[in-house]
Formats: C-alpha cells, structure tokens, sequence
C-alpha cells in the first residue's frame, strides 16, 4: 500500500460517503461485540460479530481498517453512526496502537445476530465451503462474474470462493470455450482529500490466485491479463475497483 | 418322620444356611466396580479385596474344624452366620478403603466358619450312598443363591447405590442363621475315624495325604470360578460395555447353569467313576477359558457361564472325594484342611488376575491364566486316578502330551511396548492403564498378528518400526514417562534414540543421554526440513538465534550445510489412530489458504491437510514411505504392499480414554456417547460440532445428576468441563488462520470455535493456526533469557512485498517456524496443525513441542493467552473433562 496525499478533486461528490483510515474499536455487549471506528470526532458503527457466512468480515485490532461508506440515517446502532452500503478493508500493516476493547455499557445492544457470541444455534451449514454449487439453468449466454476483494489483499474469503465455485459450475455445464480473468488495482479517495492505492502487483496476484483455483476447479482460463495501473478513485464506488473479472462465454450451439 | 429320612430336616436346615451364606459370598460381585470406584482402588489393590477370600479361609479353615470338632458344627456354623452379618453391615457404612477393608475381613472370617461347617453337616447328615448327590444339591443351592444374590445386589445397587445392596446381604445371613438354628439336628452320632478308600489309613486328617491332595484338587478346581467371578464384571463393562446390571445378570447366568451342573455332576459321581467324572468337569473348564478369550460377547458369555459352573461344581464335588476319606470327628478337620488349601488357591487366583490385567493392560492375559488353571486340574485328577488303573495312566500321559502340545498356541497379552520384529497379537480389544484410569484400543478389524507386520518390523537400518513410535499403550504415540523407561530399560540402545532424529543431532555423542535429551525431557523427535523448500520461493529469509542443539548451525545438518541445507525443528509424533476423523478430506477450499486445498497427486481428490503438524505429506500412503526412508532409515522405497499394509493398519485403530479410575467406566451403556474407542469408531467422520444441538462431544447431561458419590461429584466435574469447552466464552485474539480469515479480531467465542470437529476436537478444516505456542513473545519457552533453553530460536525477516505476519509483522522470533517451513509464507511462521483430543492421559506432555507436561499446564496456558480468568474450579474442571477423552 502506498499513500498518496493528493488535491482534493472531488470533494463535492463526497457529500454522502464517508472513507476513511481509522482504528477500530471493539465494543463487548451482552451479546455479540460491535465493531466501531472513530473519524473526525465521530463514532460509526461498522457491524457486529457473526460468521464467514455473513456479508460482513469484522476488522481486526492490531490493523487499521479502511472504511468505505455511505451514511445511512436512522438511530446509532451500538453507540455509532450506521453507514450503508459499508465496505471495510483490514490493511495488512501491523499497528499495535489499534487495540481498544470497550466494556459492554448498559444501554449499548447489539443488533441481533444470526450467530451467538458461542456455539451455532443454527442448524444450517455455517461453512460457505461445506455447501455444493448452485446448478446453472439455461440458457447460458456469455456472463461476468466480479470478485471483490480487500484493499491490498489478493486473499480469497470463502465468500468469494463460494463465487468461484459457482463460476467453475457455470462455466463446466455451460460448456464455456472462453474463460478469460481479468485482475485489477484499485485506489480510493478518502473523505479528508488524501488518495489510497494498492499495492502495484495486487492486479496479477489476484488474476493468478483465481486462476490457480478455476484450473483446480476443473474450469481453466483460456486467456489471463492484469492492468497495472490503479483504477482511478471516486469516492464513491471505489471498492469495487479491487476486483477480478471473470468472462465465461458459452459453447455457440450450447441451449 | 421316619429314622431313614431323620437326616433330611438337618440337611434342608444346612442347604437354608448355605443358601443365605453364599448369596452374599458369590452374589455381591456385581457391586465390585461400584465399590472399587468408591475407594478408588486399583486392580492390584481389587485383587486383594476379592481374594482376601483365600486369605482368610486360609487362617480360618483348620481353626473352623477344630472348633466344630470340638463345639459341634451346629454352634459354629450359626455364630459364622451372625458374624457374615455384621461384616456386611460394617462394610455398607465404610467411610474409607482401610475400613472396608476390616469389614470384609469379619465378613469373610465368618464365612469360613460358617462354610467349613455346612461342609460337615452335610457329610455326617446324608448318607454315604447319596454325597454326590447330596454335595451336588448343596453346590446348586449355592449356585442359585448366586443367581439370585447377584441381581439382588446389582438392582439395589443401581437403584439405591452399592452400600444398600450390601446391607440387604447382612438382613439375608441373619435369617440364615435364625433358620438354621432353630431345624438343626446332628442325628449321626459319633463314630471313630476310618478311611472309605481302600489301602489309605489314617487316624488323623493332617497326616493323610490323599487329604491334602484332595485340598489342592478342589483349590485347583475352583479357582478358575472364583477368580472369574470377581473379575467378569469388570471385564464386561470395559470390553462390552455392559453395564451393572448387564454385568450381573452376566454372573447370574453362570450360577443358573450352576445349579444344573452341579445336580448333574452329583449325580453323575454317585452313579460313575467319580476320577472320570472329576476330569471331564476339568476339561469342559479348558474350554470354557478359551471361550472367555473371545472378543464376541455370546462366545464370551457361553465361556463364562462355564468356568463359572463347572468351576463351582468342582469344589462341590472335591468335597464329596474329601468326605470319603475319614468319618466320624476327624471329618471337621478334613473339610478344614481342604477348605484351607482351596483358600490358598482362591486368594492367589484373584491375585493372579488383578497383577495380570494391571501388567498386560487386557483382560485375557487373566483368561489364561484360568484355563491353565484348568488343565493342571485335569492333570492332578489324572494323577490321582491313575494310583489306582492303569488305564488311567496311559489316559493321563495322552492328555499330558496334548496339553503341551496345544500350549504354544495360546498368546500372550500384548507388552506395553511393542519392541519392533518380537511378534505377538494386538487383540481386537485392549486396555493400557494410564495416568488416569485406562486407555481402551479398538482394532476394528479384528485380532492383529504383529509377526511380520510391516507396521512392527524394522523398516530400515535403524532397527525402528512404526510402532516404535506409534505404541498402543501410548495411544498411538510414545509419552515422555515410556521414552523415560526406555531409555533406562536398554541404556539408550533402544532403536527410538537412534541418532538420525532420536537425538538433538546425529553429530552429537550417541552415547551421552544429554544426546537425547529433547527426546528423553519432552518426547521430540528431530525434523529436518530442506530449506529453502523444494515447491515455492520463500516469502522470508530465515537466521538462526540460538541453537542449543547444535544441529541448525552444523556444517553437515545446519542451515548452511553445502549438501542438505535444513532447518531442524522438535516436534511429537501424533497419534497414528482415529485417522478417519483426522484423513477425512477437507472441502475442496481450505478457508485458511485463501485458495485450494491440496491435492493428492495419487488420487487427484482434495485431502485434508490435518494429520501432520505442517501438513507437509497429503496421505498417509505418502507419509509411511517418507517416513520409512527417513525415520526408519529404510534402504529402499518401501513396496507398495508395505505402504498398504501400514495405513490399512493405521486406518482401523481407534484409541480413546475408556476407564477413569474416578469416573469410572466411561464407556458404559447410558453414559456420554462420546467416550471410549468403540464410540470413535462408530461416529461418522467430517461432522461440525461447534453448535448447541450436536456438539463436538456430545452431551454430557447424562452426568449432570446431583449425586452423593464421590464417582458422581466427579463426573459432574467433567460434565462442567464439556460445558466450558463448548460454552464459556473469552476474547479469541491474534490467532492467525483463526482471526485472519473473516471473523475478526477479537473473536468472542469459546474453545469449541476452533477445535470444531465432532470427536476429535481437531478443526475440521486444514487445520494449522499460530496460537502462539512457538512464537515469541507467546511461546511456551522461558520468557526471558535463559542458559536452560532447550529449543533452537529462529529470526524471521519477511519481505517487504508481501503480507506480514498478521500479529507479529515482518521480523519474528520462533522456536519452530511450523507450516511457513513447507509454504514458505510469511503468514504462516509459527502455525502448526492442532491435534486430536483423544487419548491424552497416556500421552504426555502436550503440544506440538512437547512443553505441557500436564492438562493442567495445558489449560493454564490458554488461560494466560486468552486471558480467560478461568477460576480455579473451572481449570479443574476442563482437567477432569480432558482426562477422559
């Protein structure tokens, strides 16, 4: 990761996203611990401990976190502003200073969680990993998948394996004869003008992780390119810069 | 009544006293393992309580017929009674071993008065022509007071706890006693001594051999079935799970067929050849041994059943001989000599089986034990007949030649360590005591002949097997307590120190126990790991700190060694059993690589990355050959045969804690469903139990009752300690692979988070986390400088291009770098594969490098590292609950 301090050219598009580079905090409650960040003063509330089947990866202490959101309204959910849509970044750096824990505060709940803070209650798959391919329908016609990733990290959750396993499935009963991988470098403005960009061989990292895994897979790319460059920031999609693109093109005569 | 049938109200008065005497005697078997678990006896210690029997009938037996020669059998045998009583109510009340100690030697002292008596009453009441017969009703009497003393016993005791059952027996002997002395008559009238066998006089019972010879034939008859009865419950409950009440009905279907037996065998020495007679009751005892060493429980039963029976008629019928010798006053002192001698051989049966079991580990070392037994019987009852035919000599000479021809072919009961290329069978069911109680090994496929099994012969030029690192009483790894004795036993000539890797380095003084000491202190085997490896570019450079073995920075093994450049790292074997749970294939992604797992190249099927400590071989095909060329030193690859017969072996062999000698049997019918090896064989494989519905080891609800036993507090104990496992919850943080995958950090959970995997408590995922066992600043070692340190310390510099280590960053000390040696990854440094839960009270000490001595060392380190503040009852707890695993 590098940093960039940059002019502010944006600034007016950035009325409603908030991005910034903090510390996270950890709030304990009665329930499951809340994940929290302060920026300029301001506490936001990030998401609450669940499992890898969730649509949110808490940040981890001991790492700052890049937060990309979107200021919802509404009440302050377990002390912090809610921001929606949200997407949180571990940066892979260590900094020891981020390793606040806060007692839990009468007052302060978390939202209900699918999850307890112990054991599942839950009689359903709590591993993504354990659950078998959804089965494409027809017709198959020429698609994209978009994988997202951590700012800086070419590691693929299991959310996103999930995505690769559908993508092999798609591609093995749609008879693909193209399966072409894409990666890509994204950068993000920050609400305070200052520009992230990842790291400069993020894009091949990632296109050559997901091919390794496609050709595990039993679905090998037929063609693999990354772009160097960063994807220029906006404020305000930027985390979906940090991406892979996979394009799988049906058999011509495939129904 | 008539004066031809005077004698039948004496004699049923005697066969009500025998009746009441022997309820107890032989019926309160069933309530053994409840009382041996109440005063936490071991099996040496059993042996003495039940074979006390022989010790005291030893002391009492001539006592008992010189008082009934001089007091008459009447008085005697009604004041033994009253003193069974008192015993049995004494002992039901015992706070303490050293007093249940005292109340069952009154117990037993008043039996033997009592006993001794009913012998001679019966053989001055009942006609001559009739003793067979007579003796024989009086043996089915006893038998079926067995029948009905021991469900008696194992019902109270069951519903109302042994001590009750006890008393029961005291309420029955008085009755006994009261009955006898109100019909009690001696109508025969005294008669001088004479022999009834032709050419044998005597005037007195301590000079006449035939006496003695007839004592020792009854001591010899009987001491298979009073060894068995105190030991087939026991057995029942740990080879097949029976439970008290199975147990007991187990002996009582020994005394039913006793009463028959006995009836038969009564009638048969009236109407027959009493010598013959006699050796086929001992040659249906041989086979009724052999039958007791099946490991299927309807042979078992049928075995046990007739050793039992035939043993109990035996005794009966030895009286019948013994009655023959003299009449008249001199007969109390004949059935005080016999009672004496056969008191010899029913204290050392017992003996004999409690230091067998506690020796071998099994039961069946103490199942040949009787059918030796029985075929010395056979031998003297040969001996003695063939005084008198000569037929019976050239009977006896057949037999004796069969006997020793047949010898050889019954094994012997597996050592608890197994020296490579020595032979011998690993029955399908063992037990091993350990430091809490008994470690049970299952081989599901049957009886294993170790003769020229590949996993027990020397592989190579070291003279090691498999199994000199992989030993069953260890539960398929070695302890620190067994290297210990090996090393004594044999000087360190034992092939497991050989220099290759059973010592700090080979370059070191092979001779030198210092050599070895990694090994020797803390169960270490050396690793040496190429480096850098073979398949992928290291993400750090990697120096050596401190090296007090020696073997990282020489020349020839080091880490700049010119011809095999390595790293040396100390790590356990791990338990070569279970292996289904631990080999079962991981879902085609492994959450913590971010990607695929890997591949067997063999089989092109994902696997499971979790049977060794840095995953480094993907099968257990791969890892016998690798560690037959390195551990095992082999020559030559080994043949794919060999390969095969290995992990076949090593795929159907379970292990698992099954007795706890505070818990009791832990595999019994009713109890945690988890527990015991049969359990690990039957459970299915790849179940996740981190939930509250199928948890990892089930339920232990079933020991949660309140009770007023020390058995219960304790099972209560490990019930809570399942409980703190699964539920109590602490701050899971800077774990790597745990916290770094998408859960967060802190993760506020419990232990069963990562140690998911139902049965094991492995992660069912590939399973290599950095818990900080290696790593400084968390690592087991000594936290600050120390000239003791026992392990090499590593530097290792990440590169700046890649991901840092995620709690540790790019420069970190460890004393084994773990996986990030086979991936090469910075991540990686310091995680090791957890292993199994199972077995660990015979396999000390604890973690990948060996530095818990104790489960108390163990959890008081997750306390320290997760900061749990786990109380004291709460770590004694978790103790107890993974001592019985």
């Amino acid at each position: 990761m590098r940093l960039f301090l940059a002019l502010a050219m944006a600034l007016p598009a950035l009325a409603q996203h908030t991005n910034f580079v903090a510390c996270p905090l950890v709030r304990d409650t009665k329930t499951v611990p809340c994940f929290l960040a302060e920026y300029q003063g301001e506490t936001y509330f990030l998401g609450i401990q669940q499992d890898i089947t969730a649509d949110f990866y808490p940040p981890q202490l001991l790492h700052e976190v890049l937060v990309e959101g979107t200021i919802a309204g509404g009440p302050r959910v377990c002390g912090g502003i809610p921001l929606k849509p949200l997407h949180v970044s571990v940066l892979p750096e260590l900094n020891r200073a981020c390793n606040t824990i806060l007692p839990a505060e009468p007052g302060i709940e978390a939202p209900p969680a699918k999850r307890p803070a112990g054991p599942s209650t839950r009689r359903a798959p709590v591993s993504t990993a354990a659950v078998p391919p959804a089965k494409p329908e027809p017709p198959f016609l020429e698609r994209e998948f978009v994988i997202q990733y951590d700012f800086d990290s070419d590691f693929l959750f299991a959310r996103n394996t999930r995505q690769l396993t559908d993508i092999a499935e798609y591609a093995r009963v749609s008879g693909a004869q193209t399966i072409e991988v894409v990666g890509y470098r994204g950068s993000t403005l920050l609400s305070d003008g200052n520009v992230l960009i990842e790291k400069a061989d993020v894009s091949r990292l990632r296109a050559e992780r997901v091919v390794e895994v496609l050709k595990g897979l039993g679905a090998p790319p037929t063609a693999v390119r990354w772009i160097p460059e960063a994807t220029r920031a906006s404020g305000a999609t930027d985390h979906e810069s940090r991406r892979v693109l996979v394009r799988v093109v049906p058999q011509e005569n495939k129904p | 009544m008539s004066s031809s049938r005077q004698w039948l109200a004496p004699y049923l008065a005697t066969l009500f006293a025998m009746l009441a005497l022997q309820m107890s005697n032989l019926g309160f078997s069933p309530l053994l393992p409840s009382i041996r678990d109440a005063f936490h006896m071991n099996f040496a210690q059993l042996g003495l309580f039940a074979g006390m029997y022989g010790l005291l009938s030893m002391l009492w037996s001539v006592p008992a017929g010189l008082l009934a020669k001089q007091f008459g059998e009447k008085v005697v045998l009604a004041a033994g009674l009253g003193t069974v009583a008192v015993g049995l109510a004494m002992l039901s009340q015992a706070p303490t071993f050293a007093t249940a100690f005292g109340a069952r030697a009154l117990w037993l002292s008043g039996y033997r008065f009592s006993f001794v008596c009913v012998m001679v009453a019966v053989a001055l009441t009942c006609p001559p022509a009739v003793r067979g017969a007579s003796m024989g009703i009086l043996g089915a009497i006893s038998a079926f007071a067995s029948v009905i003393g021991a469900p008696l016993g194992g019902v109270i005791g069951r519903d109302f706890g042994w001590r009750n059952g006890i008393l029961a027996y005291a309420g029955v002997a008085l009755a006994g006693a009261l009955v006898f002395t109100v019909f009690y008559r001696n109508n025969s009238g005294v008669s001088p001594a004479r022999s009834v066998h032709p050419g044998i006089t005597a005037s007195s019972a301590f000079r006449s051999p035939l006496v003695w010879l007839l004592a020792v034939l009854s001591g010899l008859a009987g001491m298979g079935s009073l060894s068995a009865n105190f030991f087939v419950p026991s057995a029942a409950q740990a080879l097949f799970h029976l439970d008290q009440v199975g147990a007991s009905y187990l002996i009582s279907t020994g005394f039913t067929l006793a009463i028959f037996v006995n009836l038969l065998f009564g009638f048969l020495m009236d109407r027959f050849n009493r010598w013959k007679v006699m050796a086929s009751l001992a040659s249906l005892g041989i086979l009724g041994g052999i039958a007791m060493t099946s490991h299927d429980l309807a042979l078992f039963r049928v075995g046990a059943a007739l050793v039992l029976a035939l043993g109990h008629a035996g005794i009966q019928q030895s009286y019948t001989l013994a009655a023959d010798v003299l009449r008249g006053r001199e007969t109390g002192n004949v059935m005080g000599v016999v009672s004496m001698v056969a008191g010899v051989f029913s204290y050392l049966g017992p003996q004999m089986l409690g230091l067998l079991r506690d020796w071998s580990g099994g039961f069946v070392a103490g199942w040949y034990f009787i059918i030796g037994a029985a075929a010395v019987t056979l031998v003297l009852v040969l001996a003695l007949w063939s005084y008198s035919s000569r037929r019976a000599r050239i009977t006896t000479g057949a037999v004796l030649a069969l006997l020793v021809a047949v010898a050889p072919a019954f094994p012997e009961a597996p050592p608890r360590w197994i020296e490579p290329g020595k032979g011998g069978t690993l029955p399908a069911e063992t037990q091993f005591d350990d430091d809490r109680g008994r470690l049970g090994v299952l081989n599901a496929s049957g009886p294993v002949d170790t003769m020229g099994h590949p996993f027990f012969e020397p592989l190579g030029i070291n003279g090691r097997a498999c199994v000199t690192c992989h030993q069953p009483a260890y539960a398929m790894t070695i302890s620190v307590a067994a290297i210990r004795e090996r090393w004594n036993a044999t000087q360190g000539k034992d092939p497991l120190f050989a220099a290759v890797d059973g010592s700090n380095c080979p370059d070191l003084a092979q001779e030198k126990e210092s050599s070895h000491s990694l090994l020797i202190d803390r169960g270490l085997i050396r690793l040496a790991i190429p480096w850098p490896p073979a398949k992928r570019k290291p993400e750090f450079s990697i120096e050596v700190v401190s090296d007090p073995t020696g073997c990282n920075t020489s020349p020839t093994y080091g880490l700049h060694s010119t011809h095999h450049p390595a790293v040396s790292v100390f790590r356990r074997p791990r338990m070569a059993a279970n292996l289904k749970f631990v080999t079962n294939p991981t879902p085609q992604f492994a959450l913590k690589l971010g990607g695929l797992a890997d591949v067997d190249p063999e089989t092109g099927k994902a696997v499971s990355m979790n049977f060794m400590a840095d995953a480094r071989e993907p099968s257990l095909r791969s890892q016998a050959r690798n560690a037959g060329l390195q551990h095992g030193e082999s020559q030559a690859p080994l043949p794919e045969a060999t390969v095969r017969r290995i992990v076949d072996f090593e795929s159907q062999i379970y292990v698992a804690q099954i007795f706890d000698a505070k818990a009791g049997n832990l595999a019994e019918t009713g109890g945690p469903t988890a527990l015991g090896p049969r359990a690990m064989a039957e459970h299915r494989p790849g179940v996740l139990g981190d939930n509250d519905y199928d948890p990892v080891f089930q339920l232990f609800d079933v020991w949660k009752r309140p009770g007023q036993s020390a058995q219960a507090e304790f099972r209560a104990s490990i019930a809570r300690g399942n409980d703190i496992f699964m539920f109590r919850q602490f701050w899971l943080r800077d774990a790597t692979h745990i916290n770094s995958i998408g859960l967060g950090n802190p993760l506020k959970r419990t232990c069963a988070t990562c140690h998911n995997a139902q049965m094991t408590g492995q992660d069912l995922s590939a399973g290599w986390v950095d818990v900080g066992t290696t790593n400084y600043p968390t690592w087991t070692e000594p936290p600050l400088y120390s000239e003791a340190r026992e392990l090499p310390v590593f530097k290792i510099t990440c590169d700046q291009d890649v991901p840092p280590h995620p709690y540790l960053g790019r420069v970190i000390y460890t004393s084994d770098p773990g996986r990030a040696l086979i991936s090469g990854r910075c991540i990686d440094v310091g995680s090791i594969v957890m292993q199994q839960f199972r077995g660990l009270a015979a396999r000390a000490p604890y973690f990948s490098n060996g530095s818990m001595k104790s489960l108390r060392e163990l959890v008081d380190f997750y306390d320290r590292r997760f900061d749990m503040k786990l109380s004291e009852q709460e770590k004694q707890d978790l103790v107890n609950f993974l001592g019985v695993l």
